[in-house]
C-alpha cells in the first residue's frame, strides 16, 4: 500500500452513513479514501445485486454497517419481548453472513462493525443477559455467530463498534439525529470508526508501527536521573505519579507481547541511565525489553535514524514518545516518517494515551511471517532512504528562542537557589548554598550573578540558567555556570558565556577564567567547556578566554535584558 | 452575550466543517449565510451540534427545530442565529 494511493470504499448501510463517508474521505491520515454511499436502507439488495450503479464504480473496500433489527428481522421479536427461538435468529445471521462472504469475493477488504443497540434504553435489567430471552444475550450470540461464520473469509474484518460507543459516551446516540436524518450515531462514533477503519487498512497492508522509541527522564520515569540519581527518580511506590509511570511501563510491556519493539533515545549519560534501569527496584521494564538504545547528548533525530537503521527497520515503523514538546517538534520536522504523537503533560495520562494509539493495529498473522516480510522490505527501503534532516541551526532558528537576563534579586532568589542546588549535569562547580548564602555572596563587592530565563515558540522554560562572576585582581572568574538540562544544546550555554565575557570586558578584565570542578555527574559540563572556545590550561581544569576577542552569540538567540 | 454565542457557533462550525465538501464549509464570520449553504443533512448536523454546544457552554437546552424557531427563521446568518439563541439567555 502506498500512502498516496486512493482507495474507493463503498458504504452499505440501513441508516444515513454519509457522515462516516465524509470522515473517511476528509481525514488526513493515510490511506486516502474516496467514499461511495450505496442506496439508503437497501442492504440486502445491494449485497445481492452487483449490477447496481454503486458496484459499477468498482470499489475495492466495503463497510457494511447495519442495525441488527433491519438485517435480522427475528431480532425485532426479541426487542418486542415476543417468543422466538434462538435457532431462528442464528439462522438469519447465517444467511446474512453468506451474503457478506459473497460480496467479499469481489472486494479486497470488507469491514463489518459489530451490531449494537442504542445505549439510551436501559435494556431489560436482570433479564438482559438471560439466555434465550435477554436482548443483550441475544445480541452477543448474534455477534459471536457472525464472527464464527466470517472467520474463514480472510478479507472480512469484524470491528468492535462498542469501543466507538465508549469513546463517544453520552454522545454516541442522538434521537434528534435519528428522527431528523436517520443518522444512527453521533459524529464522535463516526470519527472513531473512520480512524479504526484506516488503522485496520494500514495494519492489513503491513503498515502497523513496530517500534516505540522512548525518552527516559519524565517519560519512562519522573525526574532527571542525571540530577537526582536513580534512587530518587519517581517510579512506582505509594504515589499516584509514581504508579502512573509504572503503569505506563506495564502498558509498554504488553505491547512488546504483541510484537512491538521498544527502543530508547535519551539525552543522558549512558552509564547513569542504564544504572537506573538495572537498579531501580520498581522498574517494570528491563534492559532485555529494549531492542536497542542511543543514550548520549547528540541530536535525537540523528539518534533515531541510527537506532532504526541498526534495528533493520524503516523510519515509518517507528513511534517516538517524549515528554518534551521541543524534542517532539525537532523529530516531527526532520523525520516525517516517524509518528510523533502529542503527549500529555501529566504522567497520569501516559498509559491512557499509549493505549489510544491505533498505529499498532495489525491483523492476526504469525510474528514469523510478519518479521520475514518486514526485514526484506526494510532492507530495501534503507538502501533507497535519503534523509534530509535540514541543518540543526535551521531548526534552532525556527524555535525563536529568547533569553531574558536578570541580575539576582529577591524576586528570583528562591528559584535561583533551587536551580543551583539541584542541577548536576551542566554545573561547573556544583556549589550548594542556601538562599541567604547565595544572596549574600552575590551582593559582595566584586561579585555578580545573572540568571537566564529561556522561552521559545512552545512556551516559557522559566529560569533555567545561572552564571556568576567574581573579580580576582585584574581578571574575572566564572564561579557558577549552571544550566537545566531542559534547555541544553540550544545555544543558551553560548549566550551565557557571551554575557559573562561582555560584562568582564565592561569591567575592564582582560581575561576571564573558569575552573571546572569534577563530580560524578557533571561530565556533560566538561564536554561543553572543552568545545566552548575557551582554552584549557595545561595540566589543570582551568579554562581561559581573552576578552578582547568577542564571543560569538548564536544568531538564533534573541536577548532581552532587564 | 451575543459575542459569546457567536464564539460558540464558530466552535460548532469547526465540528461540522469536516463533514462538508470543499466550497460548502461554513466560514467563521458573522455574516456567513447558513441557509442555502448546507443541504438537509448538513443542516441536521449543524442543528444538533449547535444545540449540544449551547447546552454544554451555557447550560441551556434549546430546540432550533420547534415551532418558535421555525417562525423566527434564525438561520439567515451567523449573526441572526446568535441573536435568536441569545434571546433565551437574557
Amino acid at each position: 500500500m502506498t500512502e498516496n494511493r486512493e482507495y474507493k470504499c463503498l458504504l452499505i448501510s440501513d441508516f444515513t452513513i454519509d457522515n462516516l463517508a465524509a470522515y473517511l474521505s476528509n481525514t488526513s491520515s493515510p490511506p486516502k479514501i474516496t467514499s461511495l454511499v450505496a442506496p439508503f436502507n437497501q442492504v440486502i439488495r445491494v449485497l445481492l445485486d452487483n449490477s447496481l450503479e454503486c458496484w459499477q464504480q468498482k470499489p475495492e473496500l466495503a463497510v457494511v454497517w447495519t442495525q441488527p433489527g433491519s438485517v435480522i428481522p427475528s431480532f425485532n421479536r426479541i426487542i418486542n419481548f415476543e417468543s422466538i427461538s434462538e435457532e431462528k435468529i442464528l439462522q438469519e445471521v447465517d444467511e446474512f453472513s453468506a451474503h457478506l462472504v459473497t460480496i467479499s469475493n469481489r472486494l479486497k477488504y470488507v469491514f463489518i462493525p459489530s451490531w449494537i443497540l442504542p445505549s439510551y434504553p436501559r435494556g431489560t435489567g436482570i433479564l438482559d443477559l438471560k439466555s434465550g430471552i435477554g436482548i443483550g444475550d441475544t445480541l452477543s450470540r448474534m455477534n459471536l455467530r457472525l464472527a464464527d461464520n466470517l472467520k474463514k473469509a480472510s478479507n472480512i474484518y469484524l470491528l468492535n463498534s462498542q469501543n466507538w460507543m465508549t469513546v463517544a459516551g453520552g454522545d454516541a446516540f442522538s434521537p434528534k439525529l435519528w428522527y431528523m436524518g436517520k443518522i444512527a450515531f453521533g459524529n464522535i462514533v463516526f470519527q472513531a470508526a473512520a480512524e479504526d477503519i484506516k488503522a485496520a487498512l494500514r495494519g492489513i497492508m503491513g503498515k502497523a508501527r513496530k517500534l516505540i522509541i522512548l525518552d527516559l527522564d519524565d517519560t519512562l520515569w519522573g525526574g532527571i536521573v542525571g540530577d537526582l540519581g536513580w534512587e530518587k527518580i519517581i517510579l512506582g511506590g505509594h504515589d499516584p505519579i509514581g504508579e502512573a509511570y509504572l503503569d505506563f511501563q506495564r502498558g509498554l510491556k504488553a505491547l512488546t507481547n504483541r510484537g512491538v519493539l521498544l527502543g530508547i533515545v535519551s539525552k543522558n549519560e549512558e552509564t547513569t541511565a542504564i544504572e537506573a534501569i538495572n537498579k531501580h527496584p520498581e522498574m517494570f521494564l528491563t534492559l532485555d525489553d529494549f531492542a536497542g538504545w542511543k543514550i548520549n547528548w547528540k541530536d535525537k533525530a540523528h539518534n533515531i535514524i541510527d537506532l532504526v537503521s541498526e534495528l533493520n527497520l524503516g523510519l515509518d515503523s517507528a513511534v517516538f514518545i517524549d515528554d518534551n514538546p521541543i524534542e517532539r517538534d525537532r523529530v516531527k520536522a526532520t523525520i516525517p516518517g516517524v509518528l510523533v504523537p502529542e503527549w500529555p503533560e501529566d504522567p497520569i495520562f501516559y498509559k491512557h494515551t499509549l493505549l489510544r494509539l491505533s498505529c499498532f493495529d495489525a491483523p492476526s498473522i504469525s510474528r514469523e511471517d510478519s518479521s520475514r516480510t518486514k526485514m526484506y522490505v526494510s532492507e530495501r527501503k534503507r538502501r533507497e532512504l535519503e534523509v534530509n534532516l535540514g541543518s540543526m541551526e535551521e531548526w534552532l532558528r525556527s524555535l525563536k528562542t529568547t533569553v531574558k537576563i536578570e541580575e539576582l534579586s529577591e524576586g528570583n532568589l528562591p528559584r535561583t537557589a533551587q536551580l543551583l542546588n539541584k542541577t548536576n549535569q551542566m554545573n561547573l562547580s556544583t556549589r550548594r548554598m542556601t538562599e541567604l548564602e547565595l544572596y549574600t555572596w552575590a551582593k559582595k563587592p566584586g561579585h555578580e550573578l545573572w540568571t537566564f530565563r529561556v522561552s521559545d515558540k512552545f512556551g516559557d522554560s522559566g529560569l533555567t540558567g545561572i552564571i556568576s562572576l567574581k573579580s580576582e585582581d585584574d581578571r574575572g572568574k566564572i564561579v557558577d555556570f549552571v544550566l537545566s538540562c531542559r534547555v541544553m544544546g540550544r545555544g543558551v550555554e553560548e549566550t551565557m558565556l557571551h554575557t559573562a565575557i561582555n560584562r568582564s570586558r565592561a569591567l575592564g578584565f582582560k581575561q576571564i577564567s573558569a575552573e571546572f570542578i569534577p563530580t560524578d555527574r557533571n561530565r556533560p559540563c566538561l564536554k561543553f567547556w572543552k568545545k566552548s572556545g575557551f582554552t584549557l590550561q595545561k595540566d589543570s581544569r582551568i579554562f581561559f578566554y581573552n576578552t578582547a576577542t568577542p564571543y560569538h552569540l548564536p544568531d538564533w538567540i534573541k536577548i532581552s535584558q532587564t | 452575550m451575543q459575542k459569546k454565542v457567536i464564539a460558540a457557533l464558530f466552535r460548532a462550525f469547526d465540528e461540522v466543517n469536516p463533514l462538508l465538501p470543499e466550497g460548502r464549509k461554513l466560514k467563521k464570520e458573522e455574516d456567513t449565510a447558513i441557509l442555502g449553504q448546507l443541504n438537509s443533512l448538513g443542516m441536521v448536523n449543524l442543528i444538533v451540534t449547535i444545540e449540544n454546544r449551547i447546552k454544554d457552554e451555557f447550560g441551556l437546552t434549546i430546540s432550533l427545530t420547534d415551532e418558535k424557531a421555525l417562525l423566527a427563521n434564525p438561520f439567515q446568518t451567523t449573526s441572526t442565529l446568535a441573536d435568536y439563541i441569545a434571546s433565551f439567555l437574557k
